[in-house]
């Protein structure tokens, strides 16, 4: 048995999930095919990656991130879809309703919602009152959707005292003025969504951050391994594992429209200590000892003798 | 002429004293030093040190109390989340892909194996960042000791300057009390006692003294200035004594010019009455002889011979009123003196010994002189003459005669009767005579004796002068100049 996997870009989210997809079937002893096929961020290419997998004979196709999904819905609507590393399915369009699509479309979200993220948030940066957000024009449906959510918790939630500051790149070139702009308005931290652009050009993020001693947080797993302090993300490897479990249901007879998207319950914290030491930030102790995974490569150089 | 002043200083030096004085105060103030001010440096940096010590041993508790209690929390934290984290991925955990229990046993223990590895390796960067803190935080301590030890030890050296300063500053005082004191003793009392016998000196007041006793150097001045008072003393004296001398002198010199000027006039008058006497003499003479010559008659003969004596003495007077007007010639030629005089005493020593006069005669050998020995011969018989009759009932003549510088001095001393000091005055001149109440006019005299005497001395480039006191003698003294050769 055949199943597509399609991927947009390569991003890590895509892979580890995928990586968990694999293990799903190997542990649930299911023996499949994964055709795979990735866009490369390119619209002609995401288009003939499809019809290819259509011409292959797949009976599901996995779409790997937002983007892959939209696009295998508008071009492959006659194979059953999952989507998988997506954020918020509903804001993005993907389907109608996280009960369930009503259509072949089913699919997994590590969606972490405000009211998680904000108190982890502000056990990197206590006392956040203001924070910026950075995205882009081109990719920014994902992110758009983490700050729709984020105003609307805002909104409905009294006593939060926090702001969130937009500020827009239209494309690569223009980062690094919306940085300047985020900075101006005396932005306590930048929160890095999950933006492809963004987190493509974060090292000219950081740069001005850096300069101004305010850091970085985010919620995609790219920026929070390289120079954002403060990861909030979920187990990739066990979404893809979920997003297994939820295929094996479709191809066990169950329709994907009846089924509601998956989410999890837990999500991991990821503190980059050593951009937190670049950066000149000291994280809170608490927070080094709440954190899932902590990112320190250097080990015995800096101490102090 | 006064000899200079010995300007060595005697005794101790000034200087030396005052550099005395000095290392006495060096000496006192680092006894002080030794005794007060170090053991007081010393007991004020130790409290400090302990202070320090104290204040480190603190802070260093302080810091393990924190991290031991920050541990026991983080632990705390970390099996509380470690549990809450399991319990969350137990709930995701996808039970359906796991049909057997195994499977499912399997899955949980592979995922809590990851948890733990994961656990592991953020414990390891944990411990890492941890020891990183807490070295920054004992690093900061260590920081803080090092300012407060820096801080002591500024604070210390302060002290120590501000001590350093006070100290120079106490020396100096001490030092310029001390040197002050000293020059006032040393220097400005003493000057001023000496300002003060300079004014009373200025002031004429010679008999003043100076009560300086040091034996440094104003010592010395004040003993010169001793020394110079009392040449100064002997020099006013001196100076009123001559001044007094100067008077006599100028009176004597007064009187003898004004006797020489009288003398002088009596001379020119004498010589005068001489020349015109001699003529009119000589005329009378000359007819007495004729008459003399043609005489027979005897009375007649007896008055011519009268006439005729009268005027070989009124001759003889004429020519003696001429040697007192130094208009006689004579012919000046080197003698002696001594023998002069030694034969006008054997001329007269019958005439001595019949008045009962003894005389002392003390004549050096060779008098030289240049003169008309006649003349001098005359003058000596004059002198003895006048002190043999002065002497009527016998008593002493004393002759001396001796060089005295560039003169020849003879001196003819009577015992005799002496001169009244109203004659004092007239005595040499011409016709002057203290024998005028004699019944004999030959024992009158003329009164031209000394008057002779006095021409043939002035004659002679010389001078005579006479002390008198009557009743008891008369002193004649000569004094010609010296024949040289």
């Amino acid at each position: 048995m055949r199943l597509g996997v399609f991927f947009w870009h390569d991003s890590p989210n895509d892979q580890i999930t995928f990586a968990g997809i694999e293990n799903g079937f190997q542990a649930a002893g299911r023996a499949v095919l994964f055709v795979e096929r990735r866009a490369n961020g390119d619209r002609a290419r995401a288009q003939l990656a499809l019809t290819e997998l259509r011409a292959a004979g797949c009976r599901l196709l996995f779409a790997m991130g937002t983007q892959a999904a939209l696009l295998a819905q508008e071009h492959v609507p006659e194979i059953p879809l999952v989507f998988t590393a997506v954020a918020n399915p509903v804001a993005s369009g993907i389907t109608a309703a996280w009960t369930g699509s009503g259509t072949s479309v089913a699919g997994a979200s590590y969606w972490i919602g405000p009211a998680t993220l904000v108190p982890v948030f502000r056990l990197a940066v206590p006392g956040l009152q203001r924070l910026g957000m950075l995205r882009s024009e081109t990719s920014g449906v994902v992110s758009r959707a983490e700050l729709e959510a984020m105003r609307a918790w805002i909104r409905t939630t009294p006593g939060t005292a926090l702001q969130v500051v937009e500020a827009i790149a239209q494309n690569d070139d223009d980062v690094e003025r919306a940085v300047a702009a985020l900075l101006q308005q005396g932005v306590q931290a930048i929160w890095i969504p999950n933006d492809f652009t963004i987190y493509q050009n974060l090292h000219l993020v950081t740069k001005q951050a850096t300069a101004a001693r305010v850091p970085l947080v985010a919620t995609a797993l790219a920026a929070a391994r390289n120079d954002a302090i403060l990861g909030a993300t979920v187990d990739f490897e066990l979404h893809g594992r979920r997003t297994a479990a939820l295929a094996l249901r479709i191809l066990d007879g169950e329709e994907p429209g009846a089924l509601p998207v998956d989410t999890m319950h837990g999500f991991r914290i990821l503190v980059n200590v050593d951009a937190a030491r670049r950066a000149g930030i000291e994280v809170p102790l608490s927070l080094l000892v709440l954190a899932d995974e902590l990112i320190a490569e250097e080990t015995t150089d800096d101490r102090p003798r | 002429m006064t000899a200079p002043a010995d300007l060595t200083p005697r005794g101790t030096h000034l200087a030396q004293k005052l550099l005395f004085a000095v290392l006495a105060l060096s000496v006192l103030l680092l006894v002080v030093l030794w005794s007060f001010v170090g053991p007081s440096l010393s007991t004020s940096f130790r409290d400090r040190s302990d202070a320090l010590v104290q204040h480190s041993i603190t802070a260093m508790r302080e810091l393990a109390t924190r991290h031991a209690t920050q541990h026991r929390d983080l632990q705390k934290e970390l099996v509380g989340h470690t549990t809450d984290a399991r319990r969350r991925a137990l709930l995701d955990l996808p039970f359906s892909l796991y049909r057997e229990p195994e499977q499912l046993r399997a899955a949980i223990e592979r995922d809590d194996q990851d948890r733990a590895e994961r656990v592991h390796r953020n414990l390891a960067v944990l411990s890492l960042e941890t020891e990183r803190r807490a070295g920054t935080q004992i690093q900061a301590v260590l920081e803080d000791l090092q300012y407060e030890q820096e801080r002591l030890a500024e604070t210390f050296a302060v002290q120590l300057r501000t001590m350093h300063a006070e100290l120079c500053a106490l020396f100096l005082a001490a030092a310029v009390v001390v040197l002050g004191l000293g020059l006032h003793r040393l220097v400005v009392r003493p000057v001023q006692q000496l300002r003060a016998a300079t004014r009373r000196v200025a002031a004429g007041d010679l008999a003043t003294s100076v009560s300086v006793q040091s034996q440094d150097e104003i010592g010395a001045l004040a003993q010169d200035f001793s020394t110079m008072l009392q040449q100064l003393r002997s020099s006013r004296s001196a100076l009123a004594d001559l001044n007094t001398n100067l008077e006599a002198q100028v009176a004597q010199k007064t009187h003898e010019l004004a006797q020489a000027a009288k003398m002088a006039s009596l001379g020119t008058l004498a010589g005068g009455l001489a020349h015109e006497f001699h003529n009119l003499i000589g005329g009378i003479r000359g007819c007495a002889r004729d008459v003399r010559a043609d005489e027979t008659d005897a009375a007649t003969q007896e008055t011519l011979d009268v006439i005729l004596r009268a005027t070989d003495r009124a001759t003889a007077i004429v020519h003696q009123l001429q040697r007192f007007a130094k208009q006689d010639k004579r012919q000046f030629a080197r003698m002696a003196l001594d023998q002069v005089a030694a034969d006008a005493l054997l001329l007269l020593e019958p005439e001595a010994r019949r008045r009962r006069v003894t005389v002392h005669r003390s004549l050096d050998a060779n008098l030289p002189v240049l003169g008309d020995e006649d003349a001098l011969h005359q003058v000596v018989v004059n002198l003895v003459t006048n002190a043999l009759q002065a002497m009527p009932h016998g008593g002493e003549l004393r002759v001396h005669g001796r060089i005295d510088g560039d003169r020849v001095e003879l001196l003819v001393a009577d015992t005799g009767c002496g001169i009244d000091a109203a004659d004092m005055p007239r005595i040499f001149e011409p016709f002057f005579t203290r024998r005028a109440d004699a019944q004999d006019p030959l024992q009158r005299g003329t009164g031209l004796g000394l008057s002779v005497t006095y021409g043939i001395v002035e004659a002679h480039g010389g001078s005579i002068a006479v002390q008198s006191t009557v009743s008891m003698g008369s002193t004649f003294t000569l004094r010609v100049p010296l024949a040289t050769s």
